[in-house]
């Protein structure tokens, strides 16, 4: 009896558990930043919040990935660039541990804009698009994209999306950064 | 209700494989399961097949940020085996940057120079650290478990 109770428990517990891991996709038309609190390598918490009322370009980032590396002195030059735009960037890396990132990012890059530690990967989930790459975890989806994110918090660009080819100049978020700025 | 202990040990398995498959997607296949040598082989040698459109960092690079494609191996201690020879590696360019990445790419044969090899079978377990990109899209580094019997006459 005691093990026909314990196989039941593990359906009623387990089934609901088994998409654990692969959070809320954002739907692609209208979608918004999700909420998120992340500390980043200072240990200062910053939320979605922090970012309304400004234009806001995220990366999501590891150490490892070539694609980000090679794009990383590009970030930074367009926050030198747009700074006096209300153009804000952030790179959210996945999954890493802060002495990591500082070493291998920060200390290697000089960014002067925030480097948050997304160390379970479930904020860089929610950004994943529904359908998109089904077969991968969903934070693995978002990593290397970029997202271009307006005042209202709505994302504008995302580079998972609308690019097929590296972009390590970041020519065509510029575009449609410029683009949306002129709207303004 | 030995029956239903198995019903539950089959259940408990399937519910930590459905949770954990999306993150064990491989860009890899070991293709080397059973390798005979003769008496005079100097090498035993290892091939992989990278998945198409996709590349692994190779085993030495200049970007000291990337993660290396590294192989441990168990030998058992009747065999002497030396530290592996990977292939020749390959020269990629980003797309829209100037940075050159080495990589693996395809099929690709790592070889282990042998110098005592004792007649016998052996089973052999192994273990690839790599980490995948293709074209536009990086992975989490992944882990590979391999194994092959290895058949000395």
């Amino acid at each position: 009896m005691n093990y026909r109770c314990f196989v039941i428990w593990i359906f009623i517990i387990g089934f609901p558990l088994i998409g654990f891991g692969q959070s809320e996709a954002v739907d692609e038309e209208g979608m918004s930043l999700p909420e998120f609190s992340l500390v980043d390598l200072e240990g200062n918490t910053f939320t979605d919040e922090d970012f309304r009322g400004s234009y806001l370009v995220l990366h999501i980032a590891t150490t490892w990935c070539p694609f980000c590396n090679a794009e990383a002195p590009y970030l930074q030059e367009l926050a030198e660039d747009y700074q006096d735009r209300n153009v804000k960037v952030l790179i959210i890396d996945v999954k890493e541990p802060q002495g990591l990132v500082k070493e291998k990012l920060q200390d290697r890059f000089n960014f002067t804009f925030p480097v948050l530690l997304d160390e379970d990967g479930k904020v860089a989930a929610s950004f994943a698009p529904k359908d998109a790459l089904p077969d991968l975890a969903r934070d693995e989806v978002m990593l290397a994209s970029n997202m271009l994110i307006d005042k209202e918090g709505k994302i504008r660009f995302m580079s998972l999306l609308d690019s097929k080819n590296f972009d390590a100049k970041l020519v065509a978020l510029k575009a449609k950064l410029d683009e949306v700025l002129e709207e303004d | 209700m030995r029956s239903w202990r198995r019903i539950s040990l089959c259940c408990l398995a399937l519910f930590l494989l459905s949770s954990n498959t999306v993150q064990e997607k491989h860009w890899l296949t070991f293709l080397s399961q059973e390798i005979n040598l003769n008496a005079n082989a100097e090498f035993i040698e290892l091939v992989f097949q990278i998945d198409p459109d996709m590349h692994i960092q190779a085993n030495k690079l200049t970007d000291p940020n990337l993660i290396p494609t590294k192989i441990s191996i168990d030998w058992p201690a009747k065999l002497e085996v030396s530290p592996p020879q990977y292939p020749n590696q390959k020269i990629m360019r980003l797309k829209g940057s100037e940075k050159e990445l080495q990589v693996f790419s395809g099929k690709f044969t790592v070889k282990y120079p042998i110098s005592h090899r004792p007649a016998g079978v052996y089973t052999i377990r192994g273990k690839m650290h790599y980490q995948a990109c293709n074209e536009y899209k990086c992975f989490f580094p992944r882990t590979l478990n391999f194994r092959f019997l290895l058949n000395i006459d």
